[in-house]
C-alpha cells in the first residue's frame, strides 16, 4: 500500500532553490532515511512533508490525500503525521504524561488515559510518568517525544536527525529499539540522518541526496555495492577509482592488470570503482606498490598504497583492507577480488 | 583558584559591600526603635486607606502593564503585520519617559481649561462642566493608567524576548497533534512565556511600589507619599522606617515571585537559535488592526507627551534656557558621573575579589551590596538616613561633651549622603555588568599571567582591565543615566537649595508649570533613550 507519493516537488527559500524535481514514493511500513551532507534540502522535504514548508511546484500525496501542491497546503494538525524533532521538542511545563496525552484532545479521559498507560509501557517510561522533561536522561525525552507521537496513532513518522543528541554509546540501542517500536505499531517513517551508520542501522531504504535531488534509491547493500554515481559510492564508503587505459571483451585493462567486467552499454565509462576490501594484498619483494601509512581498525588494517613510480604510477595511492599487517615502507603486490564491478 | 590576593582586598570587599548593605539593616533596627506613636496613630488613621491605595495602584498597574504588553509582544514577535519593524523598538521609548511628565502633560492636556474638553465644548456646544461629564485625571485610576504607560516596556519586552527564545519545535510540534495556531498559542506559548511575564510584572510591580512622583502630583496618598511625608512633616525617622519596612515586605512577596519565575525560565527558554522564527501571516484587516493597536499606545505613551515637550520648550525657550537651568544640568551632570565613577569602581573592586577568591562565601559581597537597587528610592533614602544623622549626632554630642560647638552636620544633610544613596541604589547596576564581563574572559588567562610570574594586582591592571574595559564602560554608562533621571531619593536627600534636573523639572510639574522644566525634562528624556539604544542593539545582534 502506498503511504506517501512525492511527484516533481520543487521547494524555494526565497530565490534559492533548495529542492528541484524530486520525486519519492514510500510504501507498506518500510522506514526510510534521507540520507545527505547538510545543506542538501533533506531536511527541507521533511518539513515540506509535514506542511511546515511551502511547495513551489509538484505535489505531495499523504495515503490517497493530496496535502501540498503549489496551489493549496493542507494544515500540519489536519495530516495526521507524527515528527520527532532533533531537540524533541517535548513541552517543558508538562509532565511526561501530559506531553504524551497532549494530541489526545479528541478522547475520552478515560480512553486517554488508557492510551498512555500503553504508550508508556511500549517505550518503558511507566516509572518516569510524572517526571518533567529536564527531570529524565536524553534517551528517555527520545522515547517520550515517540510516544507522544505514536500516541496521536499518525498515518505516518518523520523523523529529523532524531540520534544526533544521543552519546554513541546508547545509540545503537535506542535505535533498535525505536525500529522495533515502529515496525511493532505498523507505522512507516522518513528518517533524516546525515550518518550512514545510522541510517544502515534504522532504516529500509536510503534515499541519498545531493543538492536537492535524490541521486539514488535503494536497500544500503544495493547502495553500497551498486552505486549509480561517486557521489553515492563516496557516500556510502571508502571508494578507490582506477583510469581505464582499454576496453577488452569482458575486461578493462588498468595499472593494476585486467579486470573481469562487462562493458556493454558502459564503454564510455572510464574509472574502475574498487572497495578497500575487493583487493588482496600480498607481500612481494618485487612489488609495483609501497606501503605509505597502515592503521589499525580492530577487526582489519587500513594500509594507503602508493604506486612504485615503475609499473605504476608514483602519484597513484589507494587504500587496501587487509586482515594482515604490513610495516611502512613494504613492497607488496595487489590482486583485485573477483565481484561484481562498478565503473562510472 | 590559587592566586592569593592580599589581604586588603578581601578586607575591603566586605567593608564596602557591607557599608552598601547598611541602610537596609538600619531601616529593619530602627523600626523596632521608638517613634512617639506617629506609627501608631498613623495606623489609627489614616495608614490603611495609603496601603489599600498601594495596593490598588500596584495591582491596577501590573494587570494593565499585562494586558497591554503581552498580546503587544506576541504580535511584535510571532505574526507580520504593517511597521511591525517600526515597533521592534519603538514600543521600547514610553521607558525613557518620567512617569511625573507624562502625567502633566495629560492633566494639562484633559484638565477643564485644557484643549481637549474646550474642543469638546466648542464641538457641541457645552456651557460649562455642568453640561457634561468628564473623567478626571487626578485620581487613583489617572495614576495607574499614566504609571502604566511608561512601564508596559518591561512586560513587552521580556514577553517578546521570552516568545522568540521558545523553541520553535515546539509550536510545530503541537501543529504536527493537532493544533490550530491559536490552540498552540494557548497551550504552548502562553504557558511557555508565563515565568518571563510573571518576572516581567513582579518589575513592573517593584517599579510602582518604588514611584513616588506621579501618586505625590496626583494627591493618592500611598506608602512611598507616606514615608516622604513622615519623614519631612512629623520629621520621625522611626515612623518612616516602620513605613518603610511595610514596604520592604511587600517588595519580598514581589522579590520571590521574580526569583521563582527566573528558575522557571531555565527550562523554558533554551532555543538553540538555528532556525529562523516563522511569523504567522495575519489577514490585512486583522494586521491593520494590530498597527493601529500598536500606534495608539506608541502615541499615547511617548509621542503626545514628547511632542508636548517640545512645543513647550520652544515656547517657552527664553524663560527656560537660564542660569539655573545651565547649573542644575552641571549638577546632574558632576553628581551622576561621580557616582557612576563610585559605583564602577565598587564593581571591579567586589569583581575581581569574587574571581579570584576561592572561599565559600566569595560571591557574598557582590549579593549584599546589589541588595539596594531593590529598594524604593523613599526607602532607601531613610535607610541611608539612619546611619549618616546617628553619626553626626553622636559626633556633635562628643564635642558639645568637650564643651565645644559642634561641627554639625556633616554627612546627612550633605552631598556626600546623596553620593551615598546614589551609589547604594546604582551599584547593583554596576556590579551585575561588569561580573558578566569578567565571566567572560576565561580562567585559563588568570593561570597564564600567574605561571608568567604576574601578582593579582598587576594582573588587574594588565590583563583583565583591558578585557573588561567594555563591561566598565557600559556600567558607568547605565549609572549614569540612572543617576540622572533618579527623582525620589533626591528629594530627601538632597542639601538645602541644591536641585538637580530631576528635582527642578518635578519642581515645576508640583506647581503646574513645567512649561519652564521642559528643556530640563527633555534632556532626561534624551538621556534616557541612550540605554534603550543600547538595550535593542543588542537584542537585534541576538535574534
Amino acid at each position: 500500500m502506498t503511504k506517501l507519493v512525492i511527484n516533481n516537488l520543487a521547494c524555494r527559500y526565497d530565490d534559492h532553490v533548495v529542492i528541484d524535481d524530486l520525486s519519492l514514493t514510500l510504501e507498506n511500513n518500510d522506514i526510510i532515511a534521507l540520507l545527505g551532507p547538510s545543506g542538501c534540502g533533506k531536511t527541507t522535504l521533511l518539513r515540506t512533508i509535514a506542511g511546515l514548508h511551502a511547495v513551489h511546484e509538484g505535489e505531495i500525496h499523504l495515503g490517497d490525500k493530496l496535502v501540498s501542491s503549489a496551489k493549496m497546503m493542507l494544515e500540519s494538525e489536519k495530516r495526521n503525521i507524527g515528527m520527532i524533532f532533533q531537540d524533541y521538542a517535548l513541552f517543558p511545563h508538562l509532565t511526561v504524561t501530559q506531553n504524551i496525552a497532549f494530541g489526545l484532545t479528541k478522547l475520552t479521559k478515560g480512553e486517554s488515559e488508557q492510551r498512555v498507560e500503553a504508550m508508556l509501557k511500549l517505550v518503558k517510561l511507566s516509572d518516569f510518568a510524572q517526571r518533567f522533561p529536564h527531570e529524565i536522561s536524553g534517551g528517555q525525552q527520545q522515547r517520550v517525544a515517540i510516544a507522544r507521537a505514536l500516541a496521536y496513532q499518525p498515518d505516518i513518522m518523520l523523523l529529523d536527525e532524531p540520534f544526533s543528541n544521543i552519546d554513541s554509546q546508547s545509540r545503537g540501542e535506542i535505535m533498535m529499539e525505536i525500529r522495533q517500536i515502529l515496525k511493532a505499531q505498523n507505522v512507516p517513517a522518513v528518517f533524516v540522518t546525515h550518518s550512514k551508520d545510522e541510517a544502515f542501522a534504522f532504516a529500509d531504504k536510503l534515499a541519498i541526496f545531493n543538492r536537492g535531488k535524490i541521486e539514488q534509491i535503494g536497500t544500503a547493500q544495493m547502495l553500497y555495492q551498486q552505486p549509480s554515481s561517486a557521489y553515492v559510492a563516496n557516500f556510502m564508503g571508502k571508494a578507490n577509482y582506477i583510469d581505464i587505459i582499454s576496453v577488452n571483451e569482458g575486461c578493462v585493462s588498468t595499472q593494476f592488470g585486467d579486470i573481469d567486467v562487462d562493458m556493454t552499454n558502459k564503454r564510455t565509462n572510464t574509472v574502475v570503482m574498487l572497495r578497500p576490501e575487493h583487493f588482496n594484498i600480498t607481500p612481494d619483494e618485487s612489488g609495483n606498490l609501497l606501503i605509505k601509512s597502515s592503521v589499525f581498525c580492530g577487526s582489519h588494517w587500513i594500509h594507503a598504497l602508493e604506486g612504485n613510480g615503475v609499473e605504476i604510477n608514483s602519484g597513484i595511492s589507494i587504500e587496501v583492507q587487509s586482515e594482515h599487517h604490513y610495516p611502512v615502507d613494504a613492497r607488496v603486490a595487489v590482486n583485485v577480488i573477483a565481484h561484481d564491478v562498478v565503473t562510472f | 583558584m590559587f592566586i592569593k590576593l592580599n589581604k586588603k582586598w578581601p578586607a575591603a570587599s566586605w567593608l564596602l559591600s557591607f557599608l552598601i548593605f547598611l541602610p537596609l539593616l538600619a531601616i529593619v533596627w530602627q523600626s523596632f526603635g521608638h517613634d512617639n506613636d506617629v506609627f501608631a496613630h498613623l495606623w489609627r488613621t489614616v495608614l490603611p486607606d495609603y496601603l489599600l491605595n498601594t495596593v490598588l495602584v500596584v495591582f491596577g498597574v501590573a494587570l494593565l502593564s499585562m494586558l497591554i504588553g503581552v498580546p503587544m509582544a506576541w504580535f511584535v514577535a510571532m505574526c507580520h503585520f504593517p511597521m511591525r519593524r517600526f515597533f521592534v523598538w519603538a514600543m521600547l521609548l514610553p521607558l525613557a519617559m518620567p512617569s511625573y511628565v507624562v502625567a502633566f502633560v495629560y492633566t494639562d492636556l484633559l484638565e477643564y481649561a485644557g484643549p481637549v474638553q474646550g474642543a469638546l465644548r466648542e464641538f457641541f456646544g457645552w456651557q460649562s462642566a455642568a453640561d457634561y461629564a468628564f473623567f478626571d485625571v487626578r485620581t487613583i485610576g489617572g495614576a495607574i493608567v499614566m504609571l502604566t504607560l511608561v512601564l508596559y516596556p518591561y512586560v513587552y519586552l521580556l514577553a517578546r524576548t521570552a516568545f522568540l527564545e521558545q523553541s520553535q519545535t515546539l509550536a510545530q510540534s503541537a501543529r504536527m497533534l493537532g493544533c490550530s495556531p491559536w490552540q498552540s498559542f494557548k497551550r504552548i506559548s502562553l504557558p511557555l512565556a508565563r515565568p518571563a511575564i510573571a518576572v516581567a510584572v513582579s518589575l513592573v510591580a517593584m517599579e510602582t511600589l518604588a514611584d513616588f512622583a506621579v501618586v505625590h502630583y496626583f494627591a493618592v496618598p500611598t506608602l512611598t507619599t507616606a514615608v516622604y511625608d513622615t519623614w519631612l512633616g512629623y520629621g520621625s525617622l522611626a515612623a518612616a522606617a516602620r513605613l518603610s519596612a511595610l514596604m520592604l515586605a511587600m517588595l519580598f512577596i514581589l522579590i520571590s515571585v521574580e526569583r521563582l519565575g527566573r528558575s522557571k525560565q531555565r527550562h523554558y527558554q533554551r532555543n538553540t537559535g538555528q532556525e529562523a522564527i516563522a511569523r504567522y501571516a495575519l489577514s490585512p484587516a486583522k494586521g491593520w488592526g494590530v498597527t493601529l493597536f500598536c500606534l495608539t499606545i506608541f502615541s499615547v505613551a511617548f509621542l503626545v507627551p514628547f511632542v508636548s515637550l517640545i512645543e513647550m520648550a520652544i515656547s517657552y525657550f527664553d524663560e527656560s534656557w537660564n542660569d539655573q537651568f545651565i547649573e542644575y544640568s552641571y549638577n546632574s551632570f558632576m553628581l551622576a558621573s561621580t557616582v557612576a565613577l563610585v559605583c564602577v569602581f565598587i564593581g571591579v573592586l567586589l569583581g575581581y575579589f569574587k574571581r579570584l577568591s576561592q572561599g565559600k562565601y566569595s560571591a557574598v559581597p557582590a549579593k549584599l551590596a546589589s541588595t539596594g537597587y531593590a529598594l524604593p528610592g523613599t526607602v532607601l533614602a531613610i535607610g541611608v538616613l539612619i546611619p549618616l544623622s546617628l553619626f553626626d549626632h553622636g559626633l556633635n554630642n562628643l564635642w558639645q561633651y568637650f564643651g565645644e560647638e559642634g561641627p554639625g552636620l556633616i554627612l546627612s544633610g550633605t552631598l556626600f549622603a546623596m553620593i551615598a544613596g546614589y551609589v547604594v541604589r546604582f551599584s547593583a547596576i554596576a556590579i551585575g555588568s561588569i561580573e558578566s564581563s569578567f565571566n567572560k574572559v576565561t580562567p585559563s588567562l588568570d593561570m597564564v599571567s600567574a605561571t608568567l610570574g604576574m601578582s593579582p594586582l598587576k594582573m588587574l591592571f594588565k590583563v583583565h582591565l583591558p578585557l573588561v574595559r567594555k563591561g566598565c564602560f557600559a556600567a558607568a554608562l547605565l549609572v549614569f543615566i540612572e543617576s540622572m533621571k533618579e527623582l525620589p531619593a533626591a528629594l530627601l536627600l538632597r542639601p538645602f537649595n541644591y536641585e538637580t534636573l530631576a528635582t527642578y523639572v518635578y519642581q515645576f510639574v508640583s506647581d503646574e508649570q513645567l512649561e519652564h522644566g521642559a528643556l530640563a525634562a527633555i534632556v532626561i528624556v534624551v538621556v534616557g533613550l541612550v540605554p534603550l539604544i543600547i538595550l535593542n542593539r543588542s537584542l537585534e545582534q541576538q535574534h
